[in-house]
């Protein structure tokens, strides 16, 4: 009998929607978004595809120091680390930061663990359909260009 | 000697006289703090980090440079005590970058370890930190961090007092004080890696190390060096069948506490230049047809069969070769091969090698077999089976001449012109037990994994009529039901080994 119940007011959520779509939907009360066409707008704190930030040299903001990838949960972090050219006075760079996209499990203790904010999911989208899964896998030159909503708007 | 009773933090001890209060506390599972205090070095109580309080005395005392005494009462829990702790490394934090996200020693650093434990507050320094020279090469592969050193002159002691060559100095008192090498003295000595490890802070790491992975995602392995054939004690350093360094094991009976920068470095051999399939004269062959190939001419033509030994092998590989020649070849000689010798230093470094050169010799003395090094004049018969193939180009020339099968780790010019060269596994890849040349036995723990198999695997085949498999099975029986009895150590099972080793 409860079940029951539950399908009827499901139901009675899809019917109201239906309803005010049809009745009120031309003064642009429409409450379904026609996606991906129309988007809605995340909150400044949803964890979107990471993005990894620059200096203002432009040199990488990140420093290698593999704190996210010591707490990344799903292991989908892989950096290796280089020398920073001309001797720089921070020494040590990514020479290569591999986000597996698809192993993320979009938690955000990278970017919690950061001691230089160089990394961050604020870009406000998320991770975009492909059809390889080569596409998911994002190195450090595609994580640089990412960038933030506030960037975008 | 004459013992002392004493008390730490209200619990009873006797120990020795003349011993520290750190080292007394140790007995107790007591920390007490200390960065400039190393137990194989001189006391400089500079550091002040072990300050601790003592009933009768009226100010804190360092404990590394307090003997115990009949009587003693010592605490080092107290709120004197703690307080003192928290300013010292306040103290020490003033002028330190605290660049730990892009320092090696982040991980395995005593001022990460000793803010967690002892200090955990922040900051009231305002003013500006003094800036210093950082990160540049003191020696070709040591790299110096003068603003992270905290002056604790642990590695000035350790060139003075343990290599006796007294290359390191301070310059500069206080703020501006930084190691440096005297005037026209460079810091290339065969063992300035280990001021790397002694440091405690990061101001002299390795440049062979620099960057490469973070000390936490290492898995450590006590094995042995097998850069000669004093087997120091390392502790292997790996991640993802990769080992990225070697470090130091503090083995009493061996090298104490240090190795030298050649056997630091060689964990590189590990992964060059390795034999990873076997080879019919160069061609690459699958490891069954190689087998079968040679167990039929061990079968069929045991008479014309000579065995050759490059002592880089373990003891248990050693005693089934042993046990080949004279059981199924019954051919009492056996042949060894050596490598490149190096100068003895008087420190660690042993002139052989070779690194179970001596277990080599002491395992076939015991089986009854001769043993003599390979020369022109020897009548070798038409096969040869080679086991390890790290020699000097001289006994190559000889071997060129037969039917060399040959068992190897590596791969070179002359392992690819062999008739059937069989990949085994490396020291590191495998279980095993090597003597020294002091005659101390050591076992060695799998490091990393390989696809090779191991020579006892192969040997245990050709040996397969002789004795029930079992017995045979690895390294672990090899030594329990034959080697230990053999050695004169019966009672030595294999598990039972202790990490510092058996003197023979």
């Amino acid at each position: 009998m409860n079940g029951f119940l539950g399908i009827l007011k499901g139901l009675k959520v899809t019917f109201s929607h239906f309803l005010t779509n049809l009745l009120y939907g031309k003064k642009g009360n429409i409450v379904t978004v026609e996606y991906p066409d129309e988007r809605l707008k995340y909150g400044p704190n949803f964890r979107g595809v990471h993005r990894l930030l620059k200096r203002e040299d432009g040199t990488p903001r990140c420093v290698a120091c593999y704190m996210c990838q010591t707490i990344c949960p799903a292991l989908c972090i892989k950096i290796t680390a280089a020398e920073r050219p001309g001797g720089h006075p921070l020494e040590k760079m990514p020479s290569e930061f591999i986000i597996d996209e698809l192993r993320c499990v979009v938690c955000g203790l990278c970017v919690e663990a950061c001691p230089e904010d160089a990394i961050r999911m604020d870009s406000g989208i998320h991770m975009p359909p492909h059809t390889d899964r080569q596409d998911f896998i994002l190195n450090s030159k595609i994580l640089h260009s990412v960038k933030g909503y506030q960037e975008r708007e | 000697m004459a013992l002392c009773n004493i008390k730490i933090n209200g619990k009873p001890l006797s120990v020795e006289e003349g011993t520290n209060l750190i080292e007394a506390a140790k007995l107790l599972n007591i920390e007490i703090p200390h960065f400039c205090y190393h137990r194989h070095l001189s006391v400089a109580a500079n550091c002040r980090m072990c300050l601790v309080e003592v009933k009768n005395s009226p100010k804190l005392v360092p404990a590394c440079q307090t003997k115990v005494s009949d009587g003693m009462e010592v605490f080092t829990d107290t709120e004197r005590v703690k307080r003192a702790q928290a300013a010292i490394m306040e103290f020490l934090f003033i002028n330190h970058p605290v660049d730990c996200p892009i320092c090696d020693q982040a991980g395995e650093c005593y001022l990460q370890e000793y803010y967690m434990k002892f200090d955990k507050t922040l900051s009231r320094y305002k003013e500006e930190k003094n800036k210093k020279r950082k990160a540049y090469l003191i020696g070709p592969r040591v790299i110096y961090d003068a603003e992270r050193c905290i002056l604790c002159t642990r590695c000035i002691r350790f060139m003075e007092e343990v290599i006796k060559r007294p290359v390191l100095g301070i310059k500069y008192r206080g703020d501006k004080g930084y190691i440096t090498t005297f005037k026209d003295e460079t810091f290339d000595d065969p063992y300035s890696v280990n001021t790397a490890d002694i440091c405690p802070v990061g101001a002299l790491t390795s440049a062979d190390f620099r960057f490469r992975v973070r000390v936490w995602e290492l898995t450590e392995t006590d094995s042995i060096c097998w850069g000669c054939s004093k087997n120091c004690s390392v502790k292997v350093c790996h991640k993802n069948n990769i080992v990225y360094r070697f470090l130091p094991r503090t083995n009493e009976n061996v090298n104490r506490f240090f190795i030298c920068d050649e056997g630091r470095l060689s964990y590189k051999l590990i992964h060059t230049d390795r034999l990873n399939y076997a080879l019919r004269r160069g061609n690459q062959i699958d490891s069954e047809s190689a087998q079968s190939f040679i167990s039929e001419i061990v079968a069929s033509d045991s008479q014309n069969i000579s065995l050759v030994v490059s002592p880089s092998v373990n003891n248990e590989s050693l005693y089934l070769i042993g046990r080949l020649a004279r059981d199924v070849l019954k051919n009492s000689n056996i042949y060894f091969v050596q490598a490149e010798t190096w100068e003895e230093d008087g420190i660690l470094k042993s002139r052989i090698r070779d690194y179970n050169y001596f277990g080599f010799v002491r395992v076939m003395k015991s089986l009854g077999l001769n043993i003599a090094e390979l020369k022109t004049d020897l009548q070798l018969k038409k096969t040869v089976l080679l086991f390890g193939a790290n020699m000097r180009d001289e006994y190559k020339n000889i071997l060129r001449q037969k039917r060399v099968i040959v068992f190897d780790t590596h791969t070179d010019d002359f392992v690819r012109s062999a008739e059937i060269a069989v990949p085994v596994t490396s020291l590191y890849e495998d279980d095993g037990t090597v003597i020294n040349s002091d005659g101390i036995l050591q076992r060695y723990k799998r490091a990393v994994e390989s696809e090779s198999l191991a020579m006892v695997y192969y040997l245990r085949n050709l040996l397969s009529d002789l004795d029930d498999e079992y017995l045979f099975e690895n390294e672990e029986s090899v030594f329990d039901n034959f080697l230990s009895p053999l050695l004169g150590i019966r009672d030595m099972k294999f598990a039972g080994i202790p990490p510092e080793g058996i003197r023979l």
